[in-house]
């Protein structure tokens, strides 16, 4: 789709490396992240990209900040942000890499350990050394396909002595961050709640980071390329490329590395979409928005912000010909069944406004109103985040029903379930 | 000072101790489960209450947090009434009893064994009083398994009473009064022992459950 | 000039919370229960006239979900 040419420069501080010169840049003619040849290998990948960069914590801050890198995980946090609380916390931290896969919707982590594992393994040792990590874990879903391609990477590398692979429980909020800080400090892969941030005490006490898996990968790719060689491509405001999965009725489901600033609708043809009907933007927690306008909105996070979406975990469902209604009741059945049972707006909240949904499809006229009055009381009143994705799904699903979709649910309302089969096919742990 | 009046002092607070400790003791149990907690009503789908201004139940005409408030300041009364007893018994010297003795069990010169109770229910009710007041402080099963050995304080409280007043027991308005007493608190036991049936107790035990399963399969 | 807010707000920690309801009993003015009886706390800061009791409702919870924090603290 792009040419990934890169500049390569130096840029050697003091204080470390940034941006040496790979060998050729045949490297990132491809996909950055995701080539379409992967190298076979360790050695092969140390012969791709050369050496693993030993950038400093400012060093990284700095490049991070110069290219306004975002977490990929779905909150979409600044990562220069989180390096910086590191920095501040001034003790040795340890490092998560959240290989999970948490959201159904998203296969990237998956394509991401079939096709570039050392990439995000190198992210996050650079990262390691730069801050002096004590610890360094990989967590991955107990019994994937991805915890077999890691486990395997992970042998292959000199530093597999640091790494410590984590099994997850296959749980939606077992690979929540604080899950996994309880679950690698010893406890269950349960929430520990918002109230005590974990870059300040994480496992074990201390400050902990977690990295999605493709945040990891971009870091390497950053601090191979420094901010310049990693700005070639990409929205200038926000540059580089992301990986976005995109699924649902569509030809060809996939995995598609795009340069951030992409209009959406060319890895929506890529993949054979139709060119209408409603998808799904940003996985389970995301947001409905009709396919015309969305192939028109560019792949970043300021373009998606003004179009009423957000990256979340970069996946597209694409909706065809099924309905918007029967799969919001069917995806907040699913919340609600992997709600990690730990505080009341979930355990009873989730439960509420699924059956709100569902009481919906089957023709309730009195469903609209008990979710408007609903979803406010559970917003942002959860341990964790979880119960918030449900609220914002389902207030995106109510907007489009008394919008557009004003027709439809009027069908609804007079005769009951529309008969479209759901696109998603959740189970449930 | 007439040292009559002192016995009789002692005798009449330690009476008034344990039944304000009977008190506590009930009070604490209605409090501790959620029975009147407004969720315990309904269950599954529910309407929401249009902001109640009263909320559940009340018991002996109080909210449930006056009940809560009534049990932690009705212990203080209690332990007033303890040093007084315990004051007046010690100035008395009629039973030589020494500061000693309060505190440590069985090494008083008369009836070391129900003294020796008296002295383990002080210690037990000093260390419910001390961790309460640093309740905030401490993690919360430390203080829960402190305050369960009120459960234990309690009957030895009971039987100190029964067994040191021993010509007061003679009479049929203490054997009435002790007799009340051990109603009251085991009426109020068999109430608290109940399981607790509230939605969010019943919800997160299932989400416990549903965890370990997670963690197997 | 009296200040009529104080720099103290309540902080629930929705975890911990067992719905038992004693702190909406004691500050009715900002603690309103949701329909499976948990709290709904008024947003801002904590008016001086209701600390007193603020600090009974966060006091009455027998297992501590509730907290009375410096804004400062619970801004982020």
């Amino acid at each position: 789709m792009t040419a990934y040419a890169a500049s390569p420069m130096t840029d050697r501080g003091p204080a470390g490396t940034m941006g040496r010169a790979v060998p050729g840049d045949d490297a990132w003619r491809d996909g950055r992240l995701l080539p379409s040849s992967p190298a076979p290998g360790y050695s092969g990948h140390r012969a791709r990209y050369g050496p693993l960069p030993t950038p400093s914590l400012a060093a990284l801050i700095a490049a991070t900040s110069a290219v306004s890198l975002v977490g990929r995980g779905g909150a979409g946090f600044p990562v220069s942000r989180k390096l910086s609380a590191l920095a501040d916390a001034g003790r040795p931290p340890v490092l998560i890499v959240n290989w999970c896969e948490g959201d159904p919707t998203a296969v990237k982590d998956e394509a991401l350990a079939h096709r570039s594992p050392h990439l995000v393994l190198d992210g996050v040792l650079a990262l390691a050394g730069a801050a002096r990590a004590r610890r360094l874990i990989i967590a991955c879903r107990a019994g994937s396909a991805t915890a077999g391609r890691v486990g395997a990477a992970v042998a292959q590398r000199p530093e597999a002595g640091r790494c410590e692979v984590l099994s997850v429980p296959p749980r939606l909020v077992a690979s929540e961050a604080s899950s996994l800080v309880s679950l690698a400090s010893g406890g269950g892969a349960r929430p520990l709640g918002r109230l005590a941030p974990i870059w300040e005490r994480g496992v074990d006490g201390a400050p902990t980071m977690v990295l999605n898996a493709e945040t990891s990968a971009q870091l390497a790719v950053l601090a191979m390329l420094g901010p310049a060689g990693f700005a070639t491509v990409g929205d200038p405001g926000e540059p580089g490329t992301a990986v976005l999965s995109v699924s649902g009725r569509v030809a060809r489901p996939g995995t598609y590395e795009i340069p951030t600033g992409t209009a959406i609708g060319i890895p929506l043809l890529a993949a054979g979409a139709p060119g209408s009907g409603w998808a799904l933007v940003g996985g389970l927690a995301g947001r409905w928005v009709e396919v015309e306008r969305l192939g028109r909105t560019a792949f970043s996070g300021a373009a998606l912000q003004a179009a009423g979406l957000s990256r979340g975990v970069g996946s597209i469902v694409v909706l065809g010909d099924g309905c918007l209604l029967v799969e919001t009741a069917g995806i907040l059945g699913y919340l609600a069944r992997e709600s990690a049972g730990r505080c009341g707006p979930c355990m009873f909240g989730l439960p509420a406004i699924a059956a709100d949904l569902a009481a919906l499809v089957a023709g309730d006229p009195a469903a609209p109103e008990r979710l408007r009055r609903r979803l406010p009381v559970i917003d942002g009143r959860g341990g964790c985040a979880h119960p918030d994705g449900a609220v914002a799904l389902a207030g995106s699903a109510l907007a489009a029903l008394s919008g557009p979709l004003r027709g439809h649910l009027d069908a609804h309302l007079r005769g009951g379930p529309c008969g479209a089969r759901p696109v998603l096919s959740l189970g449930g742990s | 000072m007439d040292a009559q009046v002192l016995w009789y002092v002692s005798r009449a607070t330690g009476v008034v101790s344990l039944v304000l400790l009977t008190a506590v003791m009930v009070l604490g149990m209605a409090t501790s489960g959620r029975a009147g907690s407004p969720a315990a009503a309904t269950s599954g789908v529910a309407p929401a209450p249009a902001a109640p201004s009263r909320f559940g139940p009340s018991r002996f005409g109080l909210s449930r947090a006056g009940v809560h408030r009534l049990h932690r300041e009705m212990s203080l009364v209690a332990l007033v009434f303890l040093v007084v007893h315990i004051a007046s018994a010690l100035v008395d010297g009629y039973v030589g009893l020494n500061l000693l003795d309060v505190f440590v069990p069985f090494g008083a010169d008369y009836s070391p064994l129900w003294i020796g109770f008296g002295a383990v229910a002080v210690d037990l009710l000093l260390a419910v009083g001390v961790s309460s007041l640093l309740r905030s402080r401490i993690p919360r099963p430390v203080w829960r398994g402190i305050h369960l050995t009120a459960y234990a304080m309690w009957p030895l409280a009971v039987l100190h009473t029964a067994f040191t007043a021993g010509g007061d027991m003679a009479s049929l308005w203490m054997q009435l009064v002790v007799a009340a007493n051990v109603v009251a608190v085991v009426a109020a036991a068999l109430r608290w022992r109940r399981r607790d049936q509230h939605p969010d107790a019943l919800a997160r035990r299932a989400g416990d459950l549903r965890h370990l399963a997670g963690n197997v399969r | 000039m009296a200040r009529t807010a104080t720099d103290l707000t309540l902080q629930w920690n929705p975890i911990d919370c067992r719905a038992f309801g004693l702190c909406a009993e004691e500050l009715p003015e900002g603690i309103v229960l949701d329909e499976w009886g948990y709290p709904l706390l008024a947003a801002g800061p904590i008016p001086v006239r209701l600390l007193r009791r603020a600090r009974a409702a966060a006091a009455a919870c027998p297992v501590l979900a509730l907290k009375l924090v410096a804004r400062s603290r619970s801004a982020s």
